[in-house]
């Protein structure tokens, strides 16, 4: 009894990052974050004026919050920062990644 | 209660034992290099048991892994006595997750003593026996936590040790005498 | 140190010596050192007595390694001051050994965050973030249906078996939703007084001394949990029933504990259950708005200090008791600066 106890513990206490079943289609990330939140059960923050107009991708799959996030926002100017004691993400800009030619982002250049 | 004998062993199984695989998972990840962990948990074992029968043990799971890590750390510094690279800073975080003090243990009249020992200390010592004591830290990270030098903690150390001893004297401090 | 010459012993010296070879060898002596321990031990029986005596009481400090409870993380210098062994009369931890085999017990915690986040000196603990590898777990959902929901301080111990459901409340305060189970009572055991529902929804305090129930759903029975060892010579005592709208103020005295039953209006129900946790979503609102939103909900407030935040725009899925990770996220992401203003209060301002 005391071992099931202390393992059950352990697990709650040091489990490695669970995953999550993820569905979030392609699209704006003021709306797709709040999707890819709520599916991870986990806390965000953005200011929605920053990303705006900045698409993210599809996301599909049993995936850890983490890798779930990266998958979004890869090869898309964001970045995401974890809170390492609550697990909550901040998601922003990043400058250094945005395009400089005034590359389409949005639907007009959707397959 | 009748037969001690059975009483200790019964203790031991119930307390004691349930905690030999973490103990051992523990030691053999942070002591990777110590070969023989059988002798140390023999040691822990047998302090344990002396440790019983003359008294309350608040937390049995904690006094084992405090005991055992003293022991680990005892058997490192011997075989190094020049400048061995001893991981120190690991603190003993295993111990807080699992067992819940023994509500019967803390109640008693020997723990309360102890208690009432450590909390008449001058604050820096009782900080440091606190650390050292309760929670297991080695001296070296007692002097990291509190931010003070490893002499301070050796020497407020002593002085802790020796205003507890007369405090216990002053209270007629007693355990049961080794059966 | 100076040879003694004659009978007289100065046991004060002795003493100070004894406890400082304690000490040393504690840390582990050097090649030197073991010399000089070895020499200063055979120079004389009361050396060699007093280190005897010394060692023993060092070692009787051991006793009280773990005493902490899981609150404590992480280590709390200070733990001592203002303890008392517990008090209450009756057991409260039920040996392991007597738990039913049906069914695991589950030892959860309500949280490990807080020490930290509320120590006003810490003013630049607050972006520092140490690892911890647990995670705040608010809410339980037991197998029969029930849930628990945890408050910060909580420390909870699920107890299911055959013939009972029981959790016991070892500290801080849970709010319970049951599941009616009429073969399975549902209890919970707060030092010494037990809580006993059949299909409710009811909130449980426990402080120091006195255990507060409101309940808003159903009725709830107060009685005294039963101890096996002292026979049953009185007859039972006041056991109220608490019903809906209601609270019971249980006061842990000496002898016996006082209850007190009271009304309670919906205005007090809601800001005794306000610190139940919740998701709260916001799009695009005022940082103003999401602060206001939080200090309603907590008893650390945050403050905007600065005009030119008041108009950062965010959007937010947070918990409502989460003010740490927003304050940090902030922080680190949003060029905002916080600092403590005395213990209950974070000054928000625009990073310059």
């Amino acid at each position: 009894m005391l071992l099931s106890a202390v393992a059950l513990l352990t697990l709650l206490s040091c489990s490695p990052e669970p995953k999550h079943s993820f569905s979030v289609s392609e699209g704006y990330a003021v709306n797709t974050l709040k999707v890819y939140a709520s599916q991870a059960q986990v806390e965000i923050l953005f200011d929605p004026t920053s990303v705006r107009g900045i698409k993210t991708n599809a996301l599909v799959g049993s995936h850890d919050t983490e890798s779930a996030l990266e998958i979004m926002t890869r090869g898309t100017p964001l970045k995401f920062n974890k809170d390492p004691k609550t697990g909550a993400y901040a998601i922003l800009l990043d400058i250094s990644k945005v395009p400089e030619a005034p590359t389409k982002q949005v639907s007009s250049t959707e397959k | 209660m009748n037969d001690p004998e059975k009483t200790q062993s019964q203790w031991f199984l119930d307390e004691v034992l349930p905690h030999e695989g973490d103990l051992r998972a523990w030691l053999r990840s942070r002591f990777s290099s110590l070969n023989d962990l059988d002798d140390i948990i023999q040691d822990a074992y047998e302090r344990m048991m002396k440790a019983h029968t003359s008294g309350p043990i608040v937390n049995p799971r904690a006094f084992l892994f405090v005991v055992t890590r003293n022991l680990a750390l005892n058997r490192i510094r011997e075989s190094k006595i020049e400048d061995g690279k001893i991981v120190e800073f690991d603190p003993l975080n295993v111990v807080d997750d699992s067992v819940i003090p023994s509500e019967k243990a803390a109640k008693s009249e020997e723990v309360q003593i102890l208690v009432k020992a450590i909390q008449s200390l001058p604050t820096r010592c009782r900080q440091i026996i606190t650390l050292r004591k309760i929670y297991g830290l080695s001296q070296k990270e007692v002097a990291k936590t509190l931010n003070i030098s490893v002499s301070t903690v050796e020497a407020q150390g002593s002085i802790g040790l020796r205003k507890c001893m007369q405090h216990f004297r002053q209270l007629g401090y007693q355990t049961r005498k080794k059966k | 140190m100076n040879p003694y010459q004659s009978d007289y012993t100065d046991y004060t010296l002795i003493n100070q010596e004894a406890s400082e070879w304690i000490l040393k060898t504690d840390r582990g002596l050097t090649a030197e050192e073991q010399d000089q321990f070895s020499d200063w031990l055979a120079r004389s029986k009361a050396h060699k007595e007093a280190y005897v005596k010394h060692r023993w009481g060092w070692e009787e400090l051991d006793r009280l390694a773990g005493l902490q409870t899981t609150h404590d993380l992480p280590v709390n210098p200070d733990l001592l001051i203002g303890w008392e062994a517990p008090h209450s009369s009756k057991k409260w931890l039920r040996k392991w050994k007597e738990t039913s085999l049906a069914v695991a017990a589950i030892w959860v915690l309500g949280t490990f965050l807080i020490y930290t986040q509320f120590n006003p000196s810490d003013v630049e603990e607050l972006s520092k973030n140490t690892p911890v590898v647990v995670e705040r777990i608010r809410q339980m959902d037991l197998q029969d249906g029930s849930s628990i929901e945890l408050n910060h301080d909580a420390a909870v111990l699920v107890d299911y078996s055959a013939e009972e459901r029981r959790v016991q409340l070892l500290a801080g305060e849970a709010s319970f939703d049951i599941a009616k189970d009429p073969k399975r009572p549902f209890v919970v055991d707060v030092s010494g007084i037990r809580f006993r529902a059949l299909g409710t929804i009811f909130n449980v305090r426990y402080n120091q001394n006195e255990v507060d129930l409101i309940v808003t759903e159903g009725r709830v029975q107060v009685m005294e949990q039963e101890d096996e060892y002292v026979e049953e010579t009185q007859t039972p005592a006041h056991e109220p029933i608490v019903e809906q709208s209601q609270r019971a103020i249980v006061t842990l005295t000496e002898n016996r504990p006082n209850i007190q039953v009271l009304e309670i209006d919906s205005h007090q129900i809601i800001d005794e259950l306000i610190w139940r946790p919740e998701l709260i979503d916001f799009n695009q609102e005022p940082l103003s708005v999401i602060v206001d939103e939080f200090n309603r909900r907590n008893k650390v407030k945050m403050k905007i200090d600065d005009e030119q935040l008041t108009s950062l725009r965010l959007t937010s899925i947070f918990w409502s008791d989460n003010v740490e990770g927003f304050v940090r996220l902030l922080e680190s992401n949003f060029e905002v600066s916080a600092r403590w203003s005395g213990e209950n209060l974070i000054l928000l301002s625009r990073n310059r």
